[in-house]
């Protein structure tokens, strides 16, 4: 059964203040026993980023005092969320072992979410971001082991299969196949609306992530190879965020990401195995409740709605989980390798004319050579085979399959 | 009573270019034709405006809600208070009417989502700039969106007679000329409160100087404010 966040107090968001000792936590080893924990923390801290984003961008819509004040005291406790959740990242792990902890997250989450999304549409656009984002975790484990001699399995503990997806090349869409047709407010399933506010925020973060950290690089390869993924990850968030709907107000949204919070902490509570962050978890569930029954406040104060008549009567009795999702994984690629997208569709590549404008964008793209080709090309050069985990057989697709000889 | 249309009130919606509805909340304009049957009209097309009527109603009630909580002023609130349960039973007069002519007052035609859009463009627009203007004004934003507000009702309730008008007798006419008996005389008593209560406002403004004195404290402005219609009838 889950709960109805209304029907609790939660701690009262003038009580959440924290010293700097306390968000200073003592970071997580850097291969925990779990590695789910590292995604827990990924996925939390991208929606800490989203939650203080959106109030930024909500402030700055209004002069409402009344307003204004009341994000402005959230939206410091959310910041203060963000770096007790995101200081548990080991130091010690170098900027492509966390991205190896992204792309795992965003296997496992959007697999997750697409075999639990009640609405085709939507399923259907979280099948087809995944095999991209599966293909981006096996380009990033060729890098792995090429520049640090890292073995991508050892982060993954075998959980997530590394091999190829729709290959990064033809990810390159021109972007105005990037929309989707978005859900509408009144008859969106409230679970799939909590899924889709979900990825938005962890695609958000990884483009963040890659955006900011590639340059950190000196390997020429890797430079190109986060520069070409994280344009992918812009895509993702442009393909994600298309799908909610514009017609919500600033305080409804607001009201929807406060739920989602109050979820994917209680989430992250349930099957949280490191009995320290289980604490962490449930302390920012309170905190969640609080603004949530703020955000309530000022939706019945300002707009005369009530939240209960806006979110459902209780949140999804199933949390989200990170758990492993091979076979999923493995039967999405060997029916959707060669889909496309054409406006707001999804087509096979062979049903896209010659002079579609994706072969046009690919040419301009990918004219100068691909990196996520290369770093492939140089990782066999090297080792004399490319990178994987597949701990379930040969990649389902036979053009995907490692060389013969290679193994 | 609910006054919102959502997933777990058993609100369904039309796929539009850019708007996609899961099939099991999907209507399409083949259902919607059995809508006020027999009458000759096109029956999707009734569907979709009452359904845009009923969102305007429903957000009225909300705008009425939220203005009755923020005014300084008591004879408004008051006022703001009965004209929300009056509007609070016209939501429920169409929701029967709508269920009358054989629809489902859970569909949300794409009219209605562009009508919720502009009510609460109207309804934000009363307190998102807040901080831009003086507490007198405030009352001013308030009360323009409720003109607003009262101008669209008044049109759709006088809109929905013309279409009961031109229905030949029989039960979707009784239905239509039963509703518009009962809400449409409160429509034209609301809208001319609304527009005569603006144009007093604004009046007592011009004519006084201390009303809107640059300096003026909070609870200055609240004082004036509370008592602004103390010595004279208050429309409606």
């Amino acid at each position: 059964m889950g709960f109805n966040p209304l029907e609790h107090e939660g701690i009262p968001v003038d009580q959440q203040f924290r010293s700097w000792k306390e968000l200073n936590v003592d970071p997580l080893p850097a291969r925990p026993d779990d590695p789910y924990t590292m995604t827990r923390v990924i996925l939390m801290n991208g929606i800490e980023v989203e939650a203080a984003m959106f109030s930024h961008q909500f402030a700055r819509h209004t002069d409402n005092p009344e307003i204004k004040r009341s994000l402005a005291v959230s939206r410091r406790i959310e910041q203060q969320q963000q770096k007790a959740v995101n200081w548990l990242l080991p130091g010690e792990n170098s900027v492509l072992e966390t991205t190896i902890g992204y792309e795992q997250v965003a296997v496992d989450l959007t697999a997750w979410l697409a075999r639990n999304e009640p609405d085709p549409h939507l399923k259907q656009a979280l099948d087809f971001a995944l095999l991209e984002d599966f293909d981006h975790l096996y380009r990033y484990s060729n890098l792995y082991e090429m520049i640090q001699s890292g073995r991508a399995a050892e982060l993954t503990k075998g959980l997530t299969e590394i091999t190829p997806g729709r290959p990064t090349f033809a990810h390159h869409r021109h972007p105005v196949d990037e929309l989707r047709r978005h859900y509408a407010t009144q008859t969106v399933n409230p679970l799939s609306r909590l899924h889709v506010m979900t990825i938005v925020a962890a695609e958000q973060q990884t483009m963040n992530y890659y955006m900011n950290t590639g340059p950190d690089f000196i390997e020429p390869i890797a430079r190109s190879l986060y520069l070409e993924i994280a344009q992918v990850e812009e895509q993702h968030v442009s393909h994600y965020e298309s799908l909610l709907d514009p017609l919500d107000s600033w305080l409804a949204n607001l009201l929807y990401h406060e739920a989602t919070e109050v979820y994917l902490y209680w989430s992250m509570f349930q099957q949280e195995s490191d009995p320290r962050v289980k604490q962490l978890w449930e302390l920012h569930l309170n905190f969640e409740i609080g603004h949530l029954q703020e955000a309530a406040r000022m939706l019945r104060r300002f707009e005369g709605r009530e939240p209960e008549e806006l979110l459902p009567p209780e949140l999804p009795g199933i949390p989200l989980t990170f758990e492993t999702n091979k076979d999923y994984v493995r039967s999405v690629l060997a029916a959707q390798l060669d889909l496309r997208t054409d406006e707001e569709d999804y087509v096979p590549v062979d049903d896209l004319p010659a002079d579609h404008r994706f072969f046009a964008f690919q040419d301009k793209a990918n004219g100068d050579g691909v990196p996520s080709e290369d770093v492939i090309t140089q990782n066999v050069e090297a080792n004399g085979r490319d990178y994987r985990d597949e701990t379930e057989g040969p990649n389902p697709i036979v053009d995907l399959r490692q060389p013969a000889g290679q193994a | 009573m609910p006054t919102n249309a959502a997933y777990h009130l058993g609100a369904t919606s039309k796929p539009m270019p850019m708007v996609y509805v899961d099939p099991e909340r999907a209507v399409t304009d083949e259902q919607l034709a059995a809508v006020a049957e027999g009458t000759g009209l096109n029956g999707a097309f009734i569907a979709d405006v009452l359904s845009d009527a009923l969102m305007h109603e429903r957000c009225g009630f909300h705008l009425y809600r939220s203005v009755a909580g923020r005014t300084n002023n008591p004879i408004l609130k008051r006022r703001y208070q009965e004209l929300g349960d009056e509007t609070l039973t016209h939501v429920t007069v169409l929701e029967e009417l709508i269920a009358a002519v054989g629809g489902d007052p859970g569909y949300v035609s794409p009219a209605a989502r562009g009508t919720e859009k502009l009510d609460m463009g109207a309804l934000e627009g009363s307190f998102m700039l807040s901080g831009s203007v003086d507490l007198m004004t405030q009352e001013l934003m308030m009360l323009n969106a409720v003109v607003l507000a009262e101008a669209i009702d008044h049109a759709n309730w006088e809109t929905m007679a013309a279409l009961g008008a031109a229905c030949p007798d029989g039960p979707v006419k009784d239905a239509m000329v039963r509703a518009v008996e009962q809400v449409l005389p409160q429509e034209e008593e609301h809208v001319t409160w609304a527009r005569d209560m603006r144009q007093r406002m604004i009046l007592l403004q011009a004519q006084s100087k201390a009303m809107t004195r640059v300096g003026a404290t909070m609870e200055t402005m609240v004082a004036r404010i509370s008592s602004m219609f103390d010595d004279a009838p208050v429309p409606g």
